[in-house]
């Protein structure tokens, strides 16, 4: 078997795990996460990697994370350490500023979104940085180079293009980042490269990119017809008026139905070609991630999550509609409708907090894990064997500014 | 005899075949012409990974890049048996007593951030905040409260009531002991129509009754006692300083539980469970301050006393908003202060002008 190997140019991406023991991990998880108030989540997403990672295979060895929920917590407490004091600062000078200063209020406002988002750049490369550094193949570790302040000024400027662009830059952007996330990737001492151009996702975005501007027309037409930033009350509009605005908010809503399926579409495509374009030394991966499969999927999760909101009010609506009518006319609480509220509030949290990020967790993102490993392939996979360790075993404390800001996932 | 594996030196991603043997303490690996690769002590062989212990069993010498994977269902017993260390941590990890140590300083400093920072910074916050600034933010607080009680009770036209007659009553009483206590700002009384005994004081002067307070009150000079208690607030400016801390707890509260279990909505709440209202020696010094203005002006502070004894007795989920009063620290402790700090003997109000008040809503 292993003589066979040797001599194949092609090898796939292997995925072993099951379900089952994926929702074992899952309750768990959310148990222990529950009862220590949020303190367990750093051991919970080392868990379910340390899950995914094992279950990956290449080469008949699978990949192996070595990070642990204590790096996790240490690297949150460094950042709360920097984030409180932080915020603490923003919200006195928020309350500082004179109400009467509109402009200062808005530079706040500004400012507050241009340190937001280059803290969430920072954290991002950051946590691959971690994450990398703590994956490895056969016992050889990965790990990710280059300078965030680079990858930083990298992604304002394409932010800065896109939004000026109304978007036509986006697919530019996206690749224009992986490629340099990419290049900076090593296992052992072999560095990746990136080979793809965003220009072939143009068609896929080409729809995306029509229903951002069908919006903006509308936009600019509701600001030519009633004056901008005024607030129109509808039953003060002639027949006339209200049967543009009716067929203009048909059309947008048809518009941005299909935008929406349009980039889910082109999200699958731009995923192949950032698998698709992966190259090490004289291997290269190739990816058929697909798509009709992946919507199907999400499509029935979002109707099962749309059922348990459907049970969820059926159970509860008579007494909520009791209740609220009872205060309405000034009827003191009672108990029965103390422990009505109490049974909903709890009955929702149940709902909203545990079951739907379990359904959601358990069948769609693992399908997305799933398909993503199936359907890579790597020609000449045996390159990837004369990867050499190397020194750097990477940063001591992991991710805290990316959990702090509730990015990456798992 | 032999057990067949493949190796993985450490050093390249390649895949060996391999043979191990145990050697006295050592496993000794060695290629297939028996060849030695390297010898392992068995007290640091290390699973790879502690929940897959089921073959293909990934193995790993400790504090090194080195693995051997083990194809076999039976392993004879030897790894269980003669490997103790299987499930340790790498020695050059952070030991368990770290851990401990370190989860109580951090538990240590966020209980330190919540019990002095906090208070401390809001205190130190408020001593910035000019007067006039602190008036805009009571009458956003007092318009948003306001359309909250309307929305409950399902109008905006009525839920304030303005019988002149009445709320001269109480603004003139309102108007002398706030002079009294040299208040920032002058200060507003508003009456609103909702049947739970209640006061309560916003930033900037604003002062609002709940008409169930004027049910549960036996006299006037229980309603004047309370809303002397509620201008003491206003002079010492404790709500804006408790809408600080409790935005800072809140900022706090997120943090720390993150956004698994929608931890930024629940925030707020648990932020408002740990820093509930006014602290015991804000409420005291309240409670002092409002005496004295009452004896200053002869008038009796011994109803304010009973009134806060006996709203302590009832149940505290009588009312739909969480009473205002249940957040004042033991009733019992401060009724029997308000009684020995007290003086005056006046009566606030003639009967009239009580039959007049409790009429307000009419």
């Amino acid at each position: 078997m292993d003589q066979v190997q040797e001599t194949a140019d092609q090898a796939a991406l292997t995925f072993n795990a099951t379900r089952r023991r994926f929702a074992g991990l899952l309750v768990v998880n959310a148990l222990l996460t529950l009862v220590t108030l949020g303190i367990y989540r750093f051991w919970a997403k080392t868990n379910i990697r340390r899950f995914f990672w094992r279950n990956v295979s290449f080469l008949d060895d699978p990949l192996e994370y070595t990070g642990t929920g204590g790096e996790l917590f240490v690297g949150f407490l460094i950042v709360i350490a920097v984030l409180f004091p932080l915020g603490l600062v923003y919200g006195a000078i928020n309350t500082l500023v004179p109400p009467h200063h509109p402009e200062m209020h808005v530079a706040l406002e500004v400012l507050y979104y241009v340190v937001l988002f280059a803290l969430l750049q920072i954290g991002f490369y950051r946590m691959w940085r971690y994450r990398m550094s703590r994956t490895r193949w056969r016992g050889v570790r990965f790990g990710l180079d280059g300078s965030t302040w680079s990858y930083l000024k990298l992604a304002a400027g394409w932010t800065v293009l896109t939004v000026l662009t109304l978007g036509l830059a986006y697919p530019f952007m996206q690749i224009d980042l992986w490629r340099y996330q990419v290049r900076h990737t090593r296992l052992g001492d072999l560095a990746f490269r990136f080979e793809g151009s965003a220009r072939t996702l143009l068609p896929a975005w080409a729809p995306v990119f029509a229903a951002i501007l069908i919006n903006a027309g509308f936009a600019l037409w509701a600001v030519m017809e009633f004056g901008f930033g005024t607030r129109v009350d509808f039953n003060s509009l002639d027949t006339a008026q209200r049967d543009a605005v009716a067929i203009v908010g048909g059309l947008i809503l048809l518009t941005d139905a299909l935008g929406l399926f349009g980039f889910m579409f082109y999200r699958v495509r731009q995923a192949r070609l950032q698998i698709g374009g992966l190259r090490l030394g004289e291997a290269s991966f190739r990816s058929r991630l697909p798509f009709w499969w992946l919507f199907l999927v999400g499509v029935i999760c979002i109707i099962m999550i749309l059922a348990a909101f459907a049970a969820l009010l059926g159970v509860f609506a008579p007494s909520l509609i009791g209740a609220g009518q009872q205060l309405r006319y000034g009827g003191p609480a009672d108990a029965r409708m103390i422990s009505d509220l109490t049974g909903f509030a709890v009955a929702g949290f149940v709902t909203l907090v545990l079951l739907i990020p379990f359904v959601w967790t358990l069948i769609f993102r693992f399908e997305i894990v799933k398909q993503l490993v199936k359907t890579t392939t790597v020609d000449n996979p045996h390159v990837l064997e004369h990867a050499v360790q190397t020194a750097s075993t990477g940063p001591r404390t992991g991710e805290g500014l990316a959990d702090a800001l509730d990015i990456g996932g798992f | 005899m032999a057990i067949p594996l493949h190796y993985n030196d450490g050093q390249t991603a390649l895949r060996r075949k391999a043979l191990a043997e145990i050697s006295g303490n050592d496993l000794v690996i060695s290629d297939q012409v028996y060849r030695e690769l390297a010898r392992w002590p068995l007290d640091d062989i290390r699973y790879v990974d502690n929940a897959h212990r089921r073959p293909p069993i990934r193995l790993r010498l400790n504090n090194t890049d080195a693995r051997i994977t083990l194809n076999i269902n039976d392993d004879g017993g030897w790894l269980t048996h003669k490997c103790p260390n299987l499930t340790k941590r790498d020695s050059g990890a952070v030991r368990w007593p770290t851990w401990v140590a370190a989860g109580i300083l951090a538990a240590a400093s966020i209980a330190g951030i919540f019990v002095f920072l906090l208070p401390a910074a809001s205190s130190a916050i408020v001593g910035l905040v000019p007067p006039a600034l602190e008036q805009n933010i009571g009458k956003a607080a007092r318009d948003q409260l306001f359309q909250l009680f309307g929305r409950m009770r399902d109008t905006t036209r009525h839920i304030e009531c303005t019988n002149p007659r009445a709320f001269g009553i109480l603004q003139k009483r309102a108007d002398e002991l706030a002079n009294l206590m040299e208040t920032p700002f002058p200060v507003r009384v508003s009456v609103v129509r909702l049947p739970v005994a209640n006061a309560l004081a916003l930033p900037g002067g604003e002062v609002v009754i709940l008409s169930g307070l004027l049910d549960k009150a036996e006299s006037g000079d229980e309603v004047i006692g309370v809303l002397a208690h509620e201008i003491a607030h206003v002079a010492r400016r404790d709500p804006l300083q408790v809408s600080i801390k409790q935005t800072g707890a809140t900022l706090m509260v997120s943090l720390i539980v993150g956004d698994v279990f929608g931890g930024a909505a629940l925030g707020g709440l648990a932020a408002n469970l740990i820093e509930t209202g006014y602290s015991r020696d804000a409420e005291a010094a309240a409670d002092f301050l409002a005496v004295t203005a009452l004896n200053q002006l002869g008038l009796t502070a011994l109803p304010l006393a009973n009134f806060v004894a006996r709203i302590e007795k009832e149940t505290p989920l009588a009312g739909v908003v969480p009473s205002f009063l249940n957040t004042h620290p033991s009733g019992e402790n401060r009724a029997r202060d308000i009684r020995d700090l007290s003086q005056g003997v006046g009566r606030t109000m003639s009967g009239y002008e009580w039959d007049a008040l409790r009429k307000i809503c009419e």
